[in-house]
């Protein structure tokens, strides 16, 4: 209190203008302020502080309940080098993302081409085929594992009524098919997003590039690939990175349906990190884990949206 | 030009004829999935793919009792609606500020805001535990709104900035001159002309806070507070085998999204293709 | 035109927002009780209080609801003033979930009943999130009160932080139509029990199904078949001696269990089963039989399938010796270092060790528990499955491995054990990965000894 005295004398002796100026602008800010800060706060302390945590845990060794902790710098960095199961699911994320890349994105753009044809009931085809994904991949993960059930499941009794039993396999239980058992579940629940983007980018394609073309007597496979591949590769770009972006991140469909299981065959990193942290209480340990995962999708999505911005 | 149209409308045909198939070929788990939640066991397995025998609600009414889905989609409720409008009323200005106030350090900030979209969930969600832990908020719906609301908001804060991008300064500027104070421009004047944004907005949010799972899942401990989501993933691992009972609990947990889907598809897939293309 | 459409779906998403909105807070009150726990609790607090408050595992069926409400009935009419709140909820060390709740500041449950097992306890008592008990011990001579196998396992350490609750005992459950249709009988020997399998195969039954998604499930088989094949001795040299998870002996079982895939022995689905799934298939008489502890008698009672379904102890492949069910402590009381009622926790878990207790449960047709008190030994049981359990601990019980093992043991156990039944690891690898596990335990300090 004795402190602000001499502040507020020095205001009433300061000239009015400024006064009113300096007031004016501490009530601009205040009002900036205003809108910004809610937002703000929250994000930071539900976003930017376990960030920094998450850098900070990595290079301790802690449980999650005792109250010290040691710092051991980079030795967590060191021991998920030499982590067998970290590194296979690594491996198991780049396995990922190639199969998402294959499943994802020419068979959506080629539904999207189909779709973009339509003269009447466009908008109902874009609806349905929209429909797997407003699903909560809860859902998306209980159907399927359901589908694959290799006694009940619909594929299973379908091939055996059929007379191929030896086509019947446990999809989630052998190691050639439960990443891309997963992956097509995966494929099933995400494809929408992409199928609107892509529709999106086809409705801003120049029509008279294709009325050109006809004169010229280009069949359709000529136009797909001269005139509408050229024209969606900004579409086309933003569609690989958020498929690539995405398949990083997956863990919500592999936790239900699978575990990571059997024996660590689909294990990726993300269920990797959740067991060390929560059923095995390496905490810091798993965090390590988490943060390279983190590092991955971030310069994966800064170097990509840099490179987006030169070609442009 | 006669048979040309001809041509054409036969093209029509086969193209709708495609993917009318394909469309039923790929939306079919859905379709099986509610078959199957009218049937009982022994039906599922020994015909599939054929319609039930009686449409009796048996399975709906076992999940819903049984499997708390009554308690679960009162708590996702209250976790999504408490989201909603918690995004709505902190996005929104944030949104605003950065779009149409001029002050320091805007680009900066903004930029800092869109680093959080860079930012996997998975790579901080352990943090998140151990601080909401340390504010005495794990295992409380409050505390999964609130972070559901925390990780929403880069994605939302940039939505509404595009949005108000789009607002002409000069509507604001002779609000100002007419001596309405920056909060009162906002309320009657920006936000009325935001309102498509705002929509998807809360479309959007809807969708991601119904649907979430890893939250719920780390940050959710008695089976009391689990969400629609998580409280099927734990249906599933009690009764396994039990396919018609599983079903009815999928399809309850799947209509809240399917409705307002249905009702908002055609605003919420617009503002998704442009939200995510800009 | 579009305006208005814009209109329309805003109003509608404020009419959602309100209706529901309006919902909530009803909801919420509706459901408080529950719900709200520490605005419930923070009421009770400063009212005249005389809730004890228990915190038990899921209800997997009604019986067992059932079961613990005529509990509850007997403790009031021996304590009238004191009222019984339970709380049902995850009590597993291994999800997180039970650590979690205790330190998350909410305020705990008076006693928790949760799974047993010194590895699982310890991660508990190491950060002081339970209590000692050993004051309360002394005071009500409980040492006198239990099975002298069950105080054994939980004093070994400085201080004690538990009353068990149950002994487990785990066997082969088998079904008795399956067996009679193939004139199979119950098997008391090596060369009888893989006849039997044998037998079951060539007529086209399953013999054993397995839920090996879930560790602890394969973990259990696994359990007998070392119980079965080393002898009760070498099992506990493993967590209580110097021995290791590659011994040629261990690597034997592995060996078997592997071997017992590949003939057919154990069903090829196992490896995507669930432990529910696999539950199932036993029940449905879709499989001969499951590796299973007493908690299926409930199961049993709910699907009415008491009399075609029975235990008996896998033989021992060991010439001369008696193979015992393999078990230890199943569930075990504790009490929280912030419990505020720590006085009625005393009572609770004294009525559990009284003969009281033990009259009540062990006299319902359908209980699955074998009760941890001496006051139980004498007392027999009406259920048979339970009877026969009962009489195989007479002389002692075998170790279930998942109980004993540290955190990286375990995890390489459970994954192990199921690579083991995917085909997907060689048996030695998968005990060098098993003892690698072990390793990094004993160097973070686990041991048992």
């Amino acid at each position: 209190m004795t402190q602000s005295t001499p502040l507020i004398e020095m205001d009433k002796k300061s000239v009015v203008a400024v006064n009113s100026r300096t007031k004016l602008k501490i009530k601009k800010a205040i009002t900036i302020a205003s809108f910004l800060l809610p937002g703000l706060i929250l994000y930071a302390v539900f976003m930017l502080y376990p960030m920094i945590d998450a850098v900070r845990f990595s290079f301790f060794d802690w449980d999650g309940a005792s109250p010290s902790m040691n710092f051991v710098g980079f030795e967590n960095y060191v021991q998920l080098t030499k982590d067998d199961i970290f590194l296979k699911s690594l491996g198991h994320n780049l396995l990922w993302v190639l199969l998402s890349l294959t499943l994802m994105v020419v068979p959506t753009l080629v539904l999207a081409v189909l779709i973009s044809r339509v003269k009447k009931g466009k908008m109902f085809f874009r609806a349905g085929f929209y429909l797997p994904s407003v699903l909560s991949l809860a859902v998306v993960g209980v159907l399927w594992s359901k589908i694959y059930d290799p006694m009940m499941g619909p594929i299973n009794v379908f091939l055996k009524s059929i007379g191929l039993e030896s086509l019947a396999k446990n999809w989630l239980g052998e190691p050639l098919f439960v990443i891309p058992a997963l992956v097509i579940a995966s494929t099933w629940a995400f494809y929408g997003l992409y199928l609107i983007l892509f529709l999106a980018g086809l409705q801003s394609i120049d029509y008279s590039l294709y009325e050109a073309a006809d004169i010229d007597g280009a069949g359709p496979i000529r136009k797909f690939w001269n005139i509408t591949i050229p024209s969606l590769r900004n579409t086309l770009n933003v569609v690989i990175s958020m498929v690539i972006i995405h398949a990083l991140k997956g863990f919500a469909l592999i936790w239900i349906m699978t575990q990571g299981g059997p024996f660590y065959m689909s294990e990726l990193v993300s269920t990797y990190v959740y067991k060390a942290a929560f059923s095995m209480n390496k905490v810091s340990y798993a965090t390590a884990g988490s943060v390279v995962l983190g590092i991955i999708v971030i310069a994966f999505t800064i170097s990509f949206n840099y490179y987006r911005e030169r070609t442009e | 030009m006669g048979t040309r149209l001809k041509q054409l409308k036969g093209s029509q045909v086969t193209l709708l004829v495609t993917l009318s198939v394909l469309l039923l070929f790929i939306t079919s788990p859905i379709f099986y999935a509610v078959l199957a939640s009218f049937k009982s066991n022994m039906e599922i397995f020994s015909s599939p793919f054929s319609l039930p025998k009686s449409w009796n609600f048996d399975n709906y009414i076992g999940a819903w009792n049984l499997g708390n889905f009554k308690t679960y989609f009162l708590n996702s409720a209250f976790i999504t609606i408490g989201g909603m409008v918690l995004v709505a009323l902190v996005a929104a200005p944030a949104g605003y500020a950065f779009a149409q106030l001029t002050f320091k350090g805007n680009n900066l900030l903004f930029y800092l805001v869109l680093l959080g979209m860079a930012l996997p969930v998975q790579a901080i969600i352990i943090p998140i535990f151990f601080q909401l832990k340390s504010m005495g908020m794990v295992d409380t719906l409050t505390g999964v709104t609130l972070v559901s609301v925390g990780l929403a908001l880069p994605f939302s804060i940039f939505l509404m900035r595009n949005t108000f991008r789009d607002v002409p300064k000069e509507l604001r500027e002779s609000a100002a001159i007419d001596g309405a104070g920056e909060w009162r421009t906002y309320w009657s004047v920006m936000l009325p002309l935001a309102k498509p944004g705002l929509v998807a907005l809360l479309i959007f949010t809807f969708m991601n806070i119904w649907n979430d799972f890893l939250l719920p899942l780390v940050l959710l401990i008695s089976q009391e507070k689990f969400t629609i989501s998580l409280g099927l993933y734990s249906f599933q691992g009690e009764q396994s085998t039990n396919f018609g009972l599983i079903f009815g609990g999928t399809v309850i947990s799947m209509i809240p999204s399917i409705i307002v889907y249905l009702i908002f598809q055609r605003s919420f897939v617009e503002g998704m293709a442009s939200g995510a293309n800009k | 035109m579009k305006g208005n459409k814009h209109k329309i779906s805003f109003l509608l998403v404020l009419l959602m927002i309100l209706t529901t909105a309006c919902q909530s807070p009803t909801s919420s009150s509706e459901d408080q009780t529950k719900k709200d726990s520490k605005e419930v609790k923070n009421e009770s607090a400063s009212g005249n209080d005389h809730v004890l408050d228990l915190m038990i595992p899921n209800y997997y069926n009604d019986v067992e609801k059932q079961q613990w409400a005529s509990v509850v009935e007997k403790f009031n009419e021996i304590n009238p003033d004191i009222e019984v709140n339970i709380t049902n909820g995850d009590v597993q060390v291994e999800s997180g979930k039970l650590p979690t709740l205790l330190q998350s500041g909410i305020e705990p449950p008076d006693v928790i009943l949760m799974n047993a097992g010194p590895g699982r306890v310890s991660i508990l008592s190491d950060v002081n999130l339970i209590q000692p008990l050993n004051n309360l011990y002394e005071k009500n001579k409980w040492k006198d009160d239990l099975r002298t196998f069950a105080y054994d396992l939980i004093s070994k350490g400085e201080n004690i932080y538990e009353v068990p609750h149950m002994i487990d005992t785990i066997g082969m459950f088998y079904n008795k139509d399956i067996f009679k249709q193939n004139g199979v009988e119950v098997p008391t020997n090596k060369n009888e029990f893989l006849k039997a399998l044998q037998t079951l195969k060539d007529e086209g039954v399953a013999p054993i199904t397995v839920g090996a998604r879930n560790g602890y499930a394969i973990g259990w088989i696994f359990g007998v078949m070392m119980e079965s094949v080393m002898g009760t001795e070498q099992v506990e040299e493993l967590f209580y001696g110097d021995g290791k998870w590659n011994d040629p002996k261990v690597v034997e079982v592995a060996e078997m269990i592997a071997d017992w895939v590949e003939k057919g022995y154990i069903t090829k689905e196992s490896v995507t089963q669930t432990q529910p799934d696999s539950k199932f298939r036993f029940l449905s008489k879709q499989a001969a039989i499951e590796a299973e502890g007493t908690y299926l008698i409930t199961d049993l009672a709910d699907q009415k399938l008491e009399d075609s379904v029975n235990m008996f102890m896998m033989p021992s492949f060991v010439d001369g010796d008696v193979a015992q069910p393999v078990g230890g402590i199943g569930l075990t009381w504790v009490v929280p270092t912030k419990a505020k009622d720590v006085e009625y926790a005393e009572k609770w878990m004294d009525f559990i060790l009284s003969e009281d207790y033990s009259n009540i449960v062990l006299n319902l047709p359908d209980y699955n528990f074998i009760p941890a008190s001496k006051a139980s030994e004498n007392i027999e049981p009406v259920g048979d499955v339970l009877k026969t359990a009962m009489k195989s601990i007479e002389d002692g019980s075998g170790y279930n491995p998942s109980v004993f093992m540290g955190v990286e043991a375990k995890e390489a156990y459970y994954q192990n054990l199921q690579g083991l039944v995917g085909g997907l690891v060689t048996p030695q690898e998968a005990m060098d990965n098993i003892e690698k596990g072990a390793e990094k335990d004993r160097a973070n300090g686990f041991s048992l000894k």
